[in-house]
């Protein structure tokens, strides 16, 4: 059990390496606390910051303080060497002195993925996301993320219903989750899933902490899948931090010339695995948890109808899905029209013909049956849910 | 000698009886005004002294003193030294006080004694009438303002030679004739100049039919002021107390021109976003100058990159758009003015524009959210109607394919508002954007599967309570133009459409995007 002392360490000081070497130096936390300044100075490598955290006379207040937090908002500190450390972790050279968690931490012989992509996502990345995160989650699958804007968030949002089977990491402090527009997501995870920090509860959201928390992202999971980046992205952090540490890495392919799709054509280009369905992710990861085999049956019954094969998504899009979704004639007409990405009210007015007061009534009914959402006022496209039901 | 000469104060767009009370008797000489004047009246003095000797009337070695009643009232511009002049000269027995009685007199002297338009003829003009004056004198260039008033006689001078003349002289008195006859011209400008866009230009006849106010989002070059100047141009056509109303109005900015007779078209304003508070709700150190939202009155204000506007500036337009009218508080009371207009507003969708097209626009959702909160929610709740437009495709533009002609859509707006006034005769308000919540249940009858409907989208959406009822106004309006009594399921999951700002941030997902 991480102690007090332990907590203040991992509060005053971002750094695993500046944290080795202090304990190198000092045997324990409570032994650098009980350091005087001038031996602290001594140490050398540290930034300004941690020296004055290490030094200040409020160190004491700070440590209370910081423990009292952590009782209060029922936030676990685990050490490395406890035995609920995760042992995806262990494997790391830099793995995390203290890890906070709030929530459940997921099952350490459950499989898991990340999913990462751009905080700046377009409908088809958002819709892609929700899909996959939610399928992968039902089947079994613990969803990893960073619980940022855009793909990371929604991936986080669509894998909650199904048993909470998904972990956030956040890049600052447990008690000061950036970014703070995602409050509502942390208040679920929290309470139905997992964030965890590296860094004490306090510290704040700094720039030079995001790329390093993107190697325990890398670290939780199996396997990464990319759903959109731009060219030059954080995302392709998480990625190489994935690569070195031998992981599978999966991209979903975008359009050519789109500035998202970007990045994942460029990492399909260098190997990456292309996949068009979670059905193929689901089928990597049973190679490795026999446990995870029989979802095989349920995973052989996932099928995206944006298959390589034209044919099948000809049959399924025209037959089955849409009696499947047991839709009206001019319902069938209007969804044939909706794409991922979205398409503007007046778009779709033209193609179907419809009057302006028929077409809102279909399209209104489609988002009641959940096969269309609406992206953004007056703009729609499929949910990517609805071509599966 | 006493005598007593009538004129005219502004008080807002209304003018009110002022008497100019002469007397000429001894003691120190000089002319004393008194009256609760403001600077410029007092100055009147000199003026109407040197003009008086510049047209051959000396004054003699008398004390004059004129009081301007109501003495309470605080009197302001330089209407009154016409009224000044005559009624020294009324003192003097130049003029016999007994023809000045039923005359109305208003003017600005020069020291050569030309007579200077003055703003607001009109307004007096019509108060003149009401307090059963039968002529009115006027400066010659305000005169052909002061004629559009039928049943009071009208005399343009142009020096006060002239005006002696019009008192003293043997010649028969001729009233000014009305040159300009008010008409009807159809503007230039017309819907089926738009390619595409059918939902923006279907919320704009719906804004236009029932009165709603509208809140159009777009990327550049979309459409959106193109739209927003085509909308007087689908009103119906001004009735006649609202082309009075709107010529007063103009006549007390100083905005009117006679040449184009009685206003007959409803204005378009469009301020720029540097507008001031002042600027926008009327104001000016002592008497209020009508502001944007007055002079749009019966018309369309419109607000284009309504995020760049100051906050101030936007936030006083709540009470109008509830009241539809301002209250100016001055240091010498409040001005009531008129501010009956159409809310047009656009802005873009992000800081850059481009959003939703994420090739072009890199706008961080926070950026987003932060331009989007500019308008705050009491100014939201008060736009019935908000549509997000599309880029305008290049096929579109080449399109020849014209949507409705506005004499076509102005039609079917003046039926609708037909239908309004006939269903709320009995009321005081006149267009569905005006019912009051109370009334809603009422007129906003609605069959039972609509009903389900709309309270199904509250659960499922999580649209606001308030919301409610922006909805059943919007979807009795839709009814309207179907010609419909009971709003059906169709006319409420159109009026769904038309809420682009809902949801805190602009999209569902319940704040991530």
């Amino acid at each position: 059990m991480a102690d007090s002392y332990d907590i203040w360490l991992s509060g005053a000081v971002a750094s695993v390496a500046h944290i080795t070497l202090l304990l190198d130096r000092f045997g324990s936390a409570q032994g650098v606390f009980c350091a005087g300044a001038g031996v602290i100075r001594s140490v050398e490598g540290l930034t300004p910051l941690e020296y004055s955290l290490l030094t200040t006379p409020k160190k004491e207040e700070n440590r209370l303080r910081l423990y009292d937090f952590t009782v209060k908002h029922d936030i676990s500190a685990i050490r490395y060497d406890e035995s609920r450390y995760p042992k995806r972790l262990l494997d790391l050279s830099d793995r995390p002195y203290v890890l906070f968690v709030q929530g459940r931490l997921p099952k350490e012989d459950a499989p898991s993925i990340a999913i990462v992509g751009s905080r700046r996502a377009s409908d088809y990345g958002q819709s892609i996301a929700s899909f996959f995160s939610g399928e992968l989650a039902k089947a079994g699958v613990t969803v990893v993320s960073g619980l940022a804007m855009g793909i990371d968030g929604l991936s986080h949002h669509a894998a909650l219903p199904y048993g909470g089977r998904t972990v956030g990491i956040l890049g600052s402090g447990i008690g000061v989750p950036y970014p703070k527009e995602n409050w509502r997501l942390y208040q679920e995870m929290r309470e139905q899933a997992c964030i965890l920090s590296e860094h004490g509860p306090e510290v704040p959201a700094l720039k030079q902490n995001f790329p390093h928390r993107n190697r325990l992202i890398a670290a939780m999971s199996d396997g990464i899948l990319v759903i959109e980046a731009a060219e030059r992205s954080g995302t392709l952090i998480t990625v190489d931090r994935g690569l070195e540490q031998g992981k599978e890495i999966y991209a979903i392919p975008g359009r050519i010339g789109d500035r998202n799709s970007q990045g994942c054509l460029n990492l399909i280009k260098q190997g990456a695995r292309l996949v068009t369905s979670p059905r193929e992710i689901l089928s990597d990861l049973a190679a490795f948890y026999p446990a995870f085999a029989r979802y095989s049956t349920y995973s052989s019954q996932i099928s995206f109808n944006l298959s390589n094969d034209e044919a099948e998504t000809e049959k399924l899009s025209k037959n089955s899905e849409n009696d499947k979704l047991g839709l009206a004639e001019e319902e069938k007409v209007v969804y044939d029209l909706c794409r991922l990405d979205a398409k503007h009210f007046d778009l779709l007015l033209e193609e179907s013909g419809l009057t302006v007061g028929k077409l809102s009534e279909v399209l209104y009914s489609l988002q009641n049956l959940g096969v269309v959402r609406q992206s953004i006022p007056n703009y729609y496209c499929r949910c990517a849910e609805g071509m599966l039901q | 000698m006493f005598c007593k000469i009538h004129s005219m104060a502004l008080l807002g767009i209304d003018a009110k009886k002022v008497d100019v009370e002469v007397d000429v008797g001894n003691g120190l000489p000089g002319i004393n005004l008194v009256g609760l004047i403001a600077a410029e009246v007092r100055e009147a003095r000199e003026r109407v002294r040197v003009a008086l000797r510049n047209v051959g009337v000396p004054l003699p070695a008398k004390k004059i003193t004129v009081n301007l009643s109501p003495a309470d009232l605080r009197k302001e511009g330089t209407a009154y030294d016409l009224a000044i002049a005559v009624g020294i000269l009324c003192g003097l027995e130049m003029i016999p006080a007994e023809l000045t009685e039923r005359v109305c007199i208003i003017g600005e002297v020069g020291l050569n004694g030309e007579i200077r338009p003055v703003p607001g003829v009109l307004s007096c003009a019509f108060s003149a009438r009401e307090d059963g004056m039968e002529w009115i004198i006027v400066p010659k260039d305000n005169g052909q303002e002061a004629v559009m008033v039928d049943g009071i006689k009208v005399f343009a001078a142009e020096t006060l030679d002239e005006v002696i003349d019009f008192f003293i002289g043997s010649g028969e008195k001729e009233p000014l004739i009305r040159e300009y006859e008010a008409e009807v011209t159809e503007t230039e400008e017309d819907f089926s100049d738009i390619r595409g866009q059918y939902l923006a230009k279907r919320a704009a006849l719906i804004a236009a039919a029932g009165g709603h106010n509208l809140l159009l989002l777009g990327p550049p070059g979309s459409g959106k002021t193109m739209l927003a100047r085509r909308i007087p141009g689908i009103l119906p056509p001004l009735s006649l107390e609202e082309s009075i109303e709107l010529t007063k109005i103009y006549s007390v900015a100083g905005m009117f021109r006679p040449e184009n007779g009685r206003i007959t078209k409803r204005p378009f304003r469009s301020p720029h976003h540097t507008c001031t508070p002042p600027g926008m709700a009327g104001g000016g150190a002592r008497l209020p100058v009508p502001g944007e939202i007055t002079l749009a009155t019966n018309g369309v204000l419109f607000l284009d990159e309504f995020p760049e506007f100051r906050r101030e500036c936007i936030e006083v337009l709540r009470q109008p758009l509830e009241e539809h009218r301002v209250v100016i508080s001055r240091l010498y009371g409040n001005y009531e003015l008129p501010a009956s207009f159409l809310l047009v507003a656009a802005m873009n969708p992000c800081p850059c524009g481009y959003y939703p097209d994420r090739n072009r626009c890199s706008c961080s959702p926070d950026r987003i959210r932060r331009y989007m909160g500019k308008i705050s929610q009491p100014i939201l709740d008060r736009i019935d109607l908000c549509v997000e437009l599309s880029a305008v495709p290049l096929k579109d533009l080449s399109d020849k394919t014209c949507g409705e002609t506005s004499a076509k859509l102005r039609e079917k707006v003046t039926k609708c508002r037909q239908l309004q006034a006939e269903r709320f005769k009995e009321e005081p308000w006149r267009l569905n954007a005006q019912i009051p919540s109370a009334g809603l249940d009422k007129y906003c009858v609605m069959t039972r599967k609509a009903e389900q409907k709309l309270v199904n989208s509250f659960v499922s959406r999580g649209f606001s309570v308030r919301l409610y009822d922006r909805i059943r106004r919007v979807a009795r309006t839709i009814a309207d133009l179907a010609e419909e009594e009971i709003i059906t399921e169709a006319h409420v999951s159109e009026a769904v459409l038309y809420h682009a700002m809902e949801g805190g941030f602009r999209g569902y997902n319940g704040g991530l995007i």
